[in-house]
């Protein structure tokens, strides 16, 4: 008998997706393989029709409201990329945190090359943000504020409108990495004074991976990463100055941004604060059941509102990536194990260069399998002790 | 209509952007005003891309509309 398996990798890329985005993504490529933008035959608006959609659908889940101020990209981190070396500039300063992703810290570090100062400020216990320091760290020629919403490894959300509200009265941009957030945790980029923010397409937007987007605000002037072809404005040397064109050189990905503009009306449809209700119970409950096991250690706050859906941990005595090897091969349920493309994180909690064991539950997990989830780790780390023990003491 | 609209000489609204083209068929749409979008026509704007073409008769709403909704028309183009 096939051994039923559980995801608990959505935090990577979410699974599975809700039916209305496999059939986007399958309409596009049967009904709409024009290439948007150019020409005026059906299937090239039909697929002017999907992305228009998607940029409407997006636009509406994170408070923006002006659509064209968003940038389809391939993932976060071209977002990111976008944004941060579109706006720092040269010699200056930037402020962020020790909980970025690589997909943000390293065009940061990028950046050193051309004289740009990084100042990384820390956090509580917690993972929050020490908003003093942040404050005593603002420079003449700061130029830039980037932090995550959420990290992806132990999920402390960030204080965005506060953050927001000290950038935008020191006049300096903000950006935010909502990529753990964007579609699972309300948003609004207007109210929470953020300038610029980064998402990636395939996780709690549920759209298909190679999509994400960058929310540029009205008044954020940001060079382009790529030139090239834009449909409009064919006729000169220079890339048109509108957006979302500016910004969207090449051929677009119409499969895979119908598929998301599909994601983004589900969460819609179904509600996002019914989405994170779910989350916030399923977390609850991962949290209250390892937090009974001997012998491991959950990072990250206790109460389940104060993260975004994922769990880290560790069992003592087992490498993480073989745990999370472990758990997959002998219980079929997948993690994400190691350093999460954030070892700046890791340092902070003392896991660094191992790592932990990342449990990110989705919207269409059930109770039944985070109990499933609890019940394995259990095991696992049952077995551990008996086997150190034995290791210790000899059999008994 | 669509046959009027495509033969007849009548107005086509420029645009500066593809999604702002979308936008305003997508607001005509939903206004119940006919609309049909045009390939731009290379006498009038040497680009690719699409106008929205619709009755002279309609051309004052669909104006007010846009302007209703922040969306910029760039031109408003007659080919005689």
């Amino acid at each position: 008998m096939k051994k039923p398996v559980i995801y608990m990798d959505n935090a990577a890329t979410s699974f599975p997706k809700p039916e209305t985005v496999y059939k986007a993504v399958t309409d596009a490529m049967r009904h709409a393989g024009g290439n948007p933008g150019r020409s005026g035959h059906r299937m090239t608006l039909a697929a002017n029709r999907f992305i228009f959609e998607a940029r409407e659908a997006v636009a509406t889940l994170l408070g923006a409201c002006d659509s064209s101020r968003i940038i389809f990209t391939s993932n976060a981190t071209e977002a990111l990329n976008l944004a941060i070396i579109g706006i720092v500039k040269d010699g200056s300063h930037v402020i962020t945190s020790n909980m970025e992703h690589n997909s943000a810290s390293r065009p940061l570090y990028a950046l050193k090359g051309r004289g740009v100062e990084v100042t990384k400020i820390g956090c509580n216990d917690e993972g929050l943000i020490d908003l003093d320091e942040l404050i005593r760290s603002i420079r003449q020629d700061t130029s830039l504020i980037a932090c995550t919403h959420a990290s992806n490894v132990i999920g402390t959300i960030q204080p965005l409108k506060e953050i927001g509200a000290l950038a935008r009265g020191k006049g300096i941009p903000f950006l935010v990495d909502a990529a753990q957030t964007a579609g699972s945790i309300p948003i609004d980029v207007e109210e929470m004074n953020v300038d610029l923010l980064a998402a990636a397409g395939h996780k709690s937007l549920l759209g298909p991976q190679g999509t994400g987007l960058l929310y540029i605000a009205p008044h954020i002037d940001l060079e382009p990463l790529k030139f090239g072809g834009t449909g409009g404005g064919t006729a000169g040397d220079e890339q048109p100055m509108e957006l979302p064109d500016r910004f969207e050189a090449g051929t677009m990905n119409t499969p895979g941004i119908a598929g998301l503009g599909a994601g983004a009306r589900f969460i819609l449809e179904t509600g996002l604060e019914r989405i994170r209700e779910k989350e916030i119970a399923l977390v609850g409950r991962l949290i209250d059941g390892l937090s009974r096991i001997d012998g491991v250690t959950i990072y990250g706050p206790a109460e389940p509102e104060k993260r975004a859906a994922l769990v880290s941990f560790n069992i003592e005595g087992i490498d993480p990536s073989l745990l999370s090897f472990g758990l997959d091969n002998d219980y079929g349920i997948m993690t994400r194990g190691g350093l999460h493309c954030a070892p700046d994180a890791h340092r902070f909690l003392g896991t660094f260069p191992v790592g932990c064991v990342r449990l990110a539950p989705g919207y269409f997990n059930t109770t039944e399998e985070i109990d499933a989830v609890v019940a394995a780790i259990n095991e696992i780390a049952i077995r551990e002790i008996s086997v150190r023990d034995i290791a210790e003491k000899g059999t008994p | 209509m669509r046959d009027e609209l495509k033969s007849g000489k009548e107005p086509m609204l420029l645009f500066e952007t593809t999604h702002l083209t979308m936008k305003a068929e997508d607001l005509f749409r939903k206004n119940n005003i006919p609309n049909m979008l045009f390939p731009k026509p290379k006498k009038a704007v040497s680009e690719c891309g699409l106008v929205v073409k619709l009755f002279e008769s309609d051309l004052e709403r669909a104006r007010e509309l846009c302007i209703n909704s922040g969306i910029e028309i760039k031109e408003v183009i007659r080919i005689y």
